[in-house]
């Protein structure tokens, strides 16, 4: 086991470089640079730039140079000195600006997923064990609500709704009191119901694909022989379900969780957008449109590294949680 | 069991229904919801002119300043803080000439915006001079000037006693300095500004003569230094107490320590001097610790100081220098506070239910606005400016007068062919379908309150007549081909190329302008493309035509700034724009010739006469073909809050909402 975790650390390397460079390429693809689009941006606030400041700008920042040039002077200083380059747009360094926003993307995404995992879980195994029942039905719909119906404009209706009822715009998981006083007591019932939002919007969308692989999985494996041999022993149901098929039917789910880090990381984008959270995932998209090439870069090399790691971890946990992984592993 | 089974069935549903009821709970009970129909026949955009309950009170015993920084209790006396009562800035009426009421101090301006700058910053900027809505100049942070006699040499007087927000001494010296060191080390990345080049481009002299005086002087006549200033440079100064030793060490090749004392002043690690002096010089209201002349300066507190945050407050200047008629300090409100939001339309969102103060709207959000009352309970008056553009932005035809394309370059420079484009469209319809009733047809001309507006030239080739366009065709040299469609004499195809960028949903324009133009027999066809590909290609010049410019044609004046109306005046903007001297031609050559005269006259009457004459150009040419009327700029500001201009023009060169001088704004619900 540690020889094939040492085998995949070490094959990291080269996955991480290639990974690099194809983002680096890939951000610097479109026409135009960071310091046209600043242009655009400026001429669109009334500022109008000359030609002569533009190539200062694309001098100041080394836009002017090939992109290879770029890369490699951006590769030399991560592995040197650790240091991930500047944000053009927030005029910062570019942890600074991840680390700004990382805290409530981490904690927003990481309760969201606890949410999707919390409800999906007992609904999968609820409508397995009554299969065809008024319940499996319901409760299928209802998860099947939250995918078939696009984050962003559940997150409009919840918000139209909740404008119309109650006068008062639930945008972004703070209202202005909070954020110019700090979090007070009494503030907590307010935040509590402004996260509920989110959760609530983004969480419904994995649900579904959860439920429906733990109702597969398990169904699967109810049908099988050692199932039936532990009920013919006189197992108790809920041995049977809990003990045995559920371990057995956690295989997809966990696997799926080498998805989770990176989403964890960067959060829902558009939703994001849609509800007014400041968390990293609209900050990427923002970088990709100015071309804060740096920033963009950064983000996007930590989500392929947190792919990596999550893969790797996934498949740890799966030879831990299935016996026949690590047999066969011996084998 | 069957007990669990029930059990988790019933415990699942419970976790559903806490959920959606939390989530529709939470709000302010207390508002009773309006059930009243919304009307939604044409708003009435008057704002509610009720008289504010505001009882001037008698001029009082020398000053009085906000208890906000009484309570504070760190700044002394407030008359110490003013400048010598002679030379204090006295405001009473507002850029129209209106007189303002006398308000109360306290409260905070609430708006919404993301990331600082200019949407930050033009609003509590502070000039030299500034305009007022007849583009008038008027006496600002300077208290005057004197110009010699063939405009070489400008004196200009300052306020004695003046000073910045950090209660260090303003004087001469801060103005002087800027332009020695910053603006001719170009150390704030823009040098020196076109306002101090004479006509040989050679740069100004600027000299202290004393703490409150310093002279400007050019190796030649500069007639419209002041507007140009105003207009280019506005503030002139920079505080040399805290920027002197920065600046040092960047002219040494200090990199290091200027980036270090650069970190200390404002918080910030810039990656290099370019960043710091730009970010620290220029853009010097967005960073906490830069003292300023301005009524507002961002917060110094962890948290409220950052204006790439969710968060961040500009807090009341105590050293502010101007009061009202009765001796009070200004600003009245003691805070302007920013809430970031992902999307600039949430901004309306946010208005509607109280969270913010103020946000120009589009004129279609109107009727939702004014529901907002029986909404949520908010009031909200609506005020209507004018723009400084000459046409809907969203409905403009830009045509590539320097195309490389010889049959197509002869085809968009002749009238002919523009003034057919323009009548083969029936713009009453197209008005209508495009904004849903709120906009009239219009072509692209000078907008009510601007230079050079006339209601004839605004009408001008609006008329819907195909037979008439297509004989204009015709006499611009185009030939109808079997297929209906015309083609270049020499038999070559003609279509026309239209591009615009993605983000502005040109498509719908499209979509209708198309119809008009096949039924008149151009064939056209659309594609819409990245901002950034626009952006490189228009300055390439080879885009071949336009609908929804990056930057609209037009401004206040023509002579104030011709950016978008001269040839060779800037980048990014109208087609003409990007060419130059030496590729215009016949009537645009005309029209930089006009401004290089007009650059050269000294004489009001003279001067006046070639502005006219560059409009009459225009107004001849119609390089740009608008469709659509211009958009009025409609604010929507909480009814809490007072002394908001109405009827003003809505203008970079009048810094936006600067001109709205919310120095004057008071808050009383």
């Amino acid at each position: 086991m540690l020889k094939y975790i040492g085998k995949r650390l070490l094959l990291f390397i080269p996955t991480i470089f290639i990974i690099s460079v194809v983002i680096f390429f890939i951000i610097q693809l479109p026409p135009g640079d960071y310091a046209t689009s600043y242009a655009a941006a400026m001429a669109a606030e009334g500022e109008i730039m000359t030609p002569e400041q533009i190539e200062d700008l694309r001098a100041q920042f080394g836009l002017d140079k090939p992109w290879y040039i770029q890369y490699f002077s951006w590769m030399a200083d991560i592995i040197t000195k650790g240091d991930f380059g500047y944000s053009f747009e927030y005029g910062r360094d570019v942890w600074d600006v991840i680390a700004q926003y990382l805290p409530l993307t981490l904690g927003i995404s990481f309760v969201i997923l606890v949410f999707q995992y919390a409800v999906s879980l007992p609904i999968g195994i609820y409508c397995a064990n009554h299969q065809y029942s008024v319940g499996d039905y319901i409760w299928s719909f209802i998860g099947f609500i939250g995918t078939a119906t696009p984050n962003f404009l559940l997150a409009i209706i919840v918000m139209y709704f909740i404008y119309v009822k109650t006068g008062t715009m639930y945008l972004g998981l703070f209202s202005t009191e909070m954020l110019q006083n700090g979090m007070r007591p009494e503030y907590i019932p307010e935040f509590l119901g402004r996260c509920l939002i989110p959760i609530l919007v983004i969480g419904t969308s994995g649900t579904c694909s959860i439920i429906r692989t733990v109702r597969a999985q398990m169904l699967d494996e109810q049908a099988r022989q050692y199932t039936l041999t532990a009920r013919a022993k006189g197992c108790s149901e809920a041995t049977i379900t809990y003990k045995y098929c559920l371990r057995a039917a956690m295989n997809p789910v966990v696997s799926g969780l080498s998805g989770a880090l990176r989403t964890i990381f960067s959060g829902s984008t558009v939703s994001a957008i849609v509800m007014n959270m400041a968390i990293l995932g609209p900050v990427l998209l923002t970088a990709l449109k100015s071309q804060d090439m740096y920033l963009a870069g950064t983000i996007v090399l930590v989500q392929a590294i947190l792919v990596v790691v999550g893969t790797l971890l996934s498949d740890i946990a799966l030879a831990w949680l299935d016996p026949r992984i690590r047999f066969s592993e011996r084998s | 069991m069957v007990k669990f089974k029930k059990w988790m069935s019933l415990a699942l549903a419970i976790v559903m229904c806490i959920g959606l009821l939390a989530a529709c709970g939470g709000g302010d009970n207390n508002k009773t919801p309006n059930t009243q129909t919304p009307d939604t026949a044409t708003p009435d955009t008057t704002p509610d002119t009720a008289t504010p309950d505001v009882t001037p009170e008698p001029a009082a015993e020398g000053y009085s300043e906000s208890p906000y920084i009484t309570n504070l209790g760190t700044y002394g006396k407030v008359e110490d803080r003013l400048p010598a009562a002679d030379d204090i800035m006295v405001e009473t009426v507002n850029a129209a000439g209106e007189p303002l009421a006398i308000g109360v101090y306290g409260g905070e301006l609430k708006r919404s915006a993301g990331g600082g700058n200019w949407d930050a910053g033009k609003p509590i900027e502070e000039g030299l001079f500034r305009f007022n809505t007849k583009a008038e100049i008027e006496p600002n942070v300077a208290k005057s000037y004197e110009v010699n006699d063939d405009a070489t040499v400008y004196t200009i007087h300052l306020r004695e006693g003046m000073k910045w927000s950090d209660g260090e001494p303003f004087t001469a010296e801060d103005c002087v300095w800027f332009y020695n060191v910053v603006c001719l080390n170009k150390l704030d990345s823009k040098g020196v500004r076109n306002c101090h080049k004479d006509a040989n481009g050679d740069p100004a002299v600027v000299e202290k003569v004393d703490d409150t005086t310093f002279t400007v002087t050019f190796g030649t006549p500069k007639y419209d230094f002041i507007e140009a200033l105003t207009v280019d440079l506005k503030w002139h100064y920079a505080p040399k107490h805290i920027f002197e030793d920065i600046c040092q060490k960047i002219l040494d090749g200090d990199e290091a320590g200027a980036i270090a004392a650069g970190k200390e002043l404002t918080g910030v690690e810039f990656s290099d001097t370019g960043a710091l002096g730009k970010e620290t010089l220029y853009y010097f209201w967005n960073y906490a610790g830069i003292p300023t002349l301005n009524p507002y300066v961002l917060s110094t507190e962890e948290g409220k100081n950052n204006v790439k945050g969710e968060y961040y407050e500009f807090v009341r200047n105590p050293y502010y220098w101007k009061t009202d008629a009765n001796g009070q300090q200004l600003p009245y409100m003691d805070k302007i506070v920013y809430t970031t939001v992902q999307n600039v339309d949430q901004t309306l969102m946010l208005l509607l239910d109280g969270t913010v103060d103020y946000q120009t709207i589009a004129v279609q959000d109107a009727p939702t606005v004014l529901d907002a009352e029986n909404t949520s309970g908010t009031k909200i008056n609506l005020y209507e400016w004018s723009g400084a553009e000459w046409g809907s932005a969203a409905h403009q035809l830009h045509l590539n007068l320097g195309i490389a394309d010889a049959n197509k370059n002869a085809l968009f420079n002749n009238a002919d062919f523009r003034q057919a484009m323009s009548i083969c469209v029936d713009r009453t319809a197209l008005a209508s379908a495009l904004t849903d009733g709120w906009q009239e047809g219009g072509q692209a001309a000078p907008q009510e309150g601007n230079l050079g507006y006339s209601e004839e030239w605004s009408k001008k080739w609006t008329e819907y007549d195909v037979a008439k366009a297509q004989t204009l065709f015709e006499s611009a040299g185009l030939v109808k081909g079997s297929d209906g469609f015309y083609d270049f004499a020499d038999g070559t195809d003609f279509e026309l190329n239209i591009v615009s960028v993605a983000e502005l949903n040109a498509a719908e324009t499209f979509a209708l302008l198309d119809t008009y133009y096949r039924a008149a027999g151009i064939k056209c066809n659309f594609r819409d493309y990245d901002r950034s590909y626009i952006d490189n290609e228009l300055m390439a010049g080879s885009l071949e035509c336009m609908l929804y410019p990056v930057t609209p044609i037009g401004d206040v004046s023509i002579a104030l700034k011709p950016n978008s109306m001269v040839p060779g005046y800037a980048t990014n903007v109208a087609w003409y724009g990007t060419m130059k001297e030496d590729t215009a031609t016949g009537d645009l050559l005309e029209l930089i010739n006009l401004k290089k005269e007009l650059d050269k006259t000294a004489d009001t009457d003279a001067r006046n006469e070639i502005v006219a004459k560059m409009l009459k150009l225009h107004e001849d040419n119609q390089w740009t073909i608008g469709y659509v009327a211009a958009t009025p700029a409609i604010h929507a500001v909480n009814a809490r809050i007072h002394n908001f201009p109405d009827g003003l023009v809505w203008s970079d060169i009048y810094r936006d909402m600067g001109i709205a001088r919310c120095q004057c704004w008071f808050i009383q619900e």
